[in-house]
């Protein structure tokens, strides 16, 4: 199904700015054949307007006219001009760079660096820039130096999907001793640090970051997370991943992420349809949201197994307070059918996540009493003849090595693998034992 | 006449050995016996075996060894059946402890027997001899591993899985690991041949339990018994356990980290049964047949085929508490509700799972397995299953801690601990 946004494209784009609003036009044009003629066109203007980047340029043209958009307007002389000017600018750039390595001058050299640095990314040559704001380092002496140097090359580390580099900097930048005071730097690395366990599927991790960002970040990140972002992938991976007591905690009472959530009046209304167990809303709202989701650079691919944990959340703690549950009811509530119900709640109770057994015939779940006593009993059984195993093994281990006995390959009763013994020889004495 | 001669010299040098054997000069026996081989290679079986049967006594077992030892060498293939009668005659009259050197040419003459009976392929009649041997040697309970391996694998060729199976199931086999002339190979072709044996006799558990030991006996390299062992030790710890359990840390990483390698199949396999899903697992089975034919392990992987179908079932038993048969067909990937009652009729009778099939409704109702009949009511039973438990743990613990203690004091260990030979000794069975 082609996911379609809940608000229209220009409202969502105007979130963003930079490449970051660009690389996510570009998602949305590959994501959503509907909408990819006004996200191209979109990130056509932005690549005009913030970057000098002819190629990008170029290609986004190109992709328009396959779509059918054959009344784009030649910008050749803005093109012409761009390339003129950057051929000028780097080669001021590389001079004054030369001129303040050869004077020593360390700050005017970090300067230049970063100047280079810019501008290679502004046209586009990503990681030239961040080769040259990784040079960088070598020349910061101050704290808000390397803040600096660290965030440019998160940015761009971001861009270019590095997300290694992402957390390595984000840690070199909270090591400075003067990160506490600065709130708003604060806040836009546990964004970076968000974005990264993201990546790495790191949920419950990514969740606590984004719950922890300041409400002083306002538009400052805006290349790459608007505030709305923070409030929802924090938000739904929390729902995702916490329990009860800590979405309590961590999201609910968490009285400065409450300004977030007031800027996504939605997502605030889905928690609050969860934890008050109004599931029919809570399905309903999300099925709404899905498609939103799925067109999020950083999100999308994440979408079907953030939906299948909440969605075990809910039946885990739909069927908590029953001692038996009728699976007719239940399969309404979670606009489903019993037999895809039935298979749900039977996955759930293989996993041990829900302690219950299904009376199919009936179509009725019923809640296993659990017997502590014989359960510990068969623990305690399994655990032991687990240990005499190894205590059997271990014996005979260190008997051997008492005794200096062991397989060696220098000695002469014994012989290396080879792949080309056939299979009826390895059982054959000969195999191991020489004459 | 010239048999006549012959009987004579052989009478000669028979006394003469009984003198040299009373002053315990062995080794003079063996060279006497090394330089008279022509004549003993001219002399007929028949009128050896008469010359034997005349001249020994019973107590003279070490003689009828040391002429065994000397004719085996040399004797023709046809003779064999008679070199093994006199053997088994020899073993029967033998008693513990057994001289050293008694020891060492009994192993010797064993392996030859052993080697003689796989070329002439009558495995079959080493079978009972080397079952005295191994009787007759042991010291205590603990026997000696060269011949246990020898029975073991002379078992295993003639498939006589239920001797092998009944002599391993009456005693408390333990190795005697403290002769000077043990080889660590004989520990783990023991071990090795014992999983076999179970695996004969479709023990798995205990098959599990003795390929876990085969990767005890410490060492440096891998060879084609621990490939061999690791690839059973896959297929029968998906059958017991229902997933591949990691192997002890003294086996050594590095043994492990290569032995996975020569196994590349096997680990797929393992991979698809943790999915439980039956058809990939059969579609992996089809894409390695020629493998598992190659290894003779294909019967196993059916059975682990079997396996993978009955954990499904066994997990529907803890999710559902009734189920059409229809369902269970579908739900386990079994072919249709026909073979699922008798998966399920099979199950029941062996007790894997409690169920009652409704054969007209074609309904199935699962009753707790972990209810009153595993540890409810009969709690005499229950405490005396942990105490035994219990008890047999308490007793490895004890002996591991007289281990330990022993080694505390033992200067020997000191020493070896603090010299290089003796840290690579110990080094390689941790890497």
């Amino acid at each position: 199904m082609e996911p379609l946004p809940s608000s229209d494209l220009d409202t969502y784009a105007s979130r963003y700015y930079g490449r970051g609003k660009i690389l996510r036009l570009q998602h949305i044009a590959s994501h959503s054949p509907k909408l990819r003629k006004e996200a191209l066109l979109l990130a056509l203007a932005e690549t005009k307007a913030e970057t000098r980047d002819v190629e990008l340029y170029k290609r986004l043209l190109e992709r328009l006219k396959e779509v059918g958009q054959v009344h784009i307007p030649l910008e050749s002389e803005w093109e012409t001009s761009v390339v003129k000017e950057d051929s000028k600018e780097v080669e001021r750039l590389e001079t004054e760079l030369q001129r303040y390595r050869h004077n020593m001058i360390k700050d005017s050299i970090r300067m230049a660096y970063g100047d280079l640095g810019d501008f290679q990314y502004s046209k586009g040559n990503l990681e030239e820039a961040l080769r040259n704001y990784l040079k960088m380092r070598d020349y910061c002496v101050s704290s808000q130096q390397i803040t600096d140097m660290c965030l440019k090359i998160i940015q761009c580390a971001i861009i270019l999907g590095n997300f290694s580099l992402v957390e390595s900097y984000v840690q070199k930048a909270e090591q400075t001793p003067e990160i506490a005071n600065d709130e708003k730097t604060q806040a836009k690395l546990q964004c970076a640090l968000g974005l990264a366990l993201l990546s790495k599927r790191k949920l419950k991790a990514a969740a606590e970051r984004f719950l922890q960002v300041s409400f002083a970040l306002q538009d400052s990140f805006n290349e790459i997370l608007a505030p709305e972002d923070v409030s929802t992938l924090g938000s739904i991976c929390a729902l995702a991943t916490f329990d009860r007591k800590e979405l309590k905690r961590k999201l609910l009472d968490n009285k400065p992420f409450k300004e977030f959530l007031e800027l996504t009046p939605n997502i605030r209304e889905l928690i609050n349809d969860f934890y008050f167990c109004h599931y029919g809303k809570f399905f309903e709202r999300l099925q709404r949201m899905e498609p939103d989701w799925r067109l999020d650079l950083y999100f999308y691919s994440l979408v079907d197994t953030v939906m299948e944990l909440i969605r075990d959340k809910a039946l885990i703690q739909y069927v908590m307070p029953y001692t038996c549950v009728y699976l007719d009811e239940m399969a309404k509530v979670f606009c489903t059918d019993v037999y895809c119900l039935q298979d749900e709640l039977a996955k759930l109770i293989t996993s041990h996540q829900i302690q219950g057994r299904i009376d199919s015939h009936r179509k009725i779940l019923y809640a296993k009493e659990a017997n502590k006593r014989n359960s510990s009993i068969l623990d305690s059984l399994s655990q032991g003849t687990h240990l005499v195993d190894q205590a059997e093994s271990m014996l005979l281990h260190i008997k051997m090595l008492k005794h200096r006995l062991s397989i060696r390959a220098t000695s002469a009763t014994e012989q290396l693998y080879d792949h080309s013994h056939s299979s009826s020889n390895r059982m054959d004495w000969g195999s191991l034992h020489g004459e | 006449m010239q048999q006549a001669n012959i009987r004579e010299n052989i009478i000669a040098l028979i006394q003469s050995s009984k003198l040299l054997i009373s002053t315990g000069q062995w080794k003079q026996v063996r060279k006497v016996l090394i330089e008279n081989t022509p004549m003993l290679q001219s002399c007929t079986p028949q009128v050896f075996g008469e010359i034997l049967e005349q001249t020994l006594i019973d107590e003279e077992k070490e003689l009828l060894l040391a002429l065994l030892r000397g004719v085996s060498m040399h004797w023709r293939d046809e003779d064999f059946k008679l070199l093994l009668k006199y053997f088994y005659y020899l073993v029967q009259k033998l008693r513990a402890p057994v001289n050293p050197v008694v020891l060492e040419e009994l192993q010797i003459l064993s392996l030859y027997l052993s080697q003689k009976s796989i070329e002439q392929q009558n495995v079959l009649a080493t079978v009972l001899p080397f079952r005295s041997l191994c009787v007759q040697t042991a010291d205590s309970e603990e026997i000696h591993p060269r011949f246990l391996a020898l029975f073991l694998k002379s078992c295993v060729l003639s498939k006589s899985y239920s001797v092998a199976g009944r002599f391993l199931e009456d005693r408390k086999w333990i190795l005697k690991l403290e002769e000077i002339a043990v080889d660590p190979c004989d520990a783990l072709l023991t071990y090795y041949y014992a999983s076999i044996i179970y695996l004969g006799v479709k023990d798995y558990l205990k098959a599990l339990q003795c390929l876990k030991l085969v990767f005890s006996v410490p060492s440096n390299v891998v060879t084609d018994v621990a490939v061999d062992a690791y690839k059973k030790y896959v297929l029968v710890s998906l059958i017991v356990k229902g997933n591949l359990e990691p192997l002890a840390k003294f086996s050594g990483l590095f043994i492990q980290r290569q032995l996975k390698n020569y196994c590349p199949e096997y680990l797929a396999l393992a991979k698809e049964f943790a999915q439980g899903d039956a058809t990939q697992l059969r579609q992996v089975m089809e894409n390695h047949k020629q493998v598992f034919i190659n290894d003779l392990h294909w019967g196993l992987v059916k059975e682990t085929f079997k396996a993978l179908l009955r954990n499904n079932i066994k997990n529907l038993t803890c999710t559902f508490l009734t189920l059409s048969l229809e369902d269970i067909a579908s739900k386990a990937n079994l072919t249709d509700s026909r073979e699922a009652e008798r998966m399920l009729r099979c199950m029941v009778s062996q007790q894997e799972i409690s169920a009652v099939i409704d054969q007209r409704a074609q309904m199935v109702r699962f009753e707790s397995m972990n209810g009153s009949d595993a540890f409810g009511e009969s709690s005499m039973k229950t405490s005396s299953t942990v105490f035994a438990e219990t008890n047999r743990c308490l007793d490895l613990y004890n002996q591991l801690f007289q281990f330990y203690q022993n080694l505390l004091v033992d200067p020997q260990f000191m020493f070896h601990e603090h010299s290089p030979e003796g840290e690579e000794m110990l080094d390689h069975s941790f890497c």
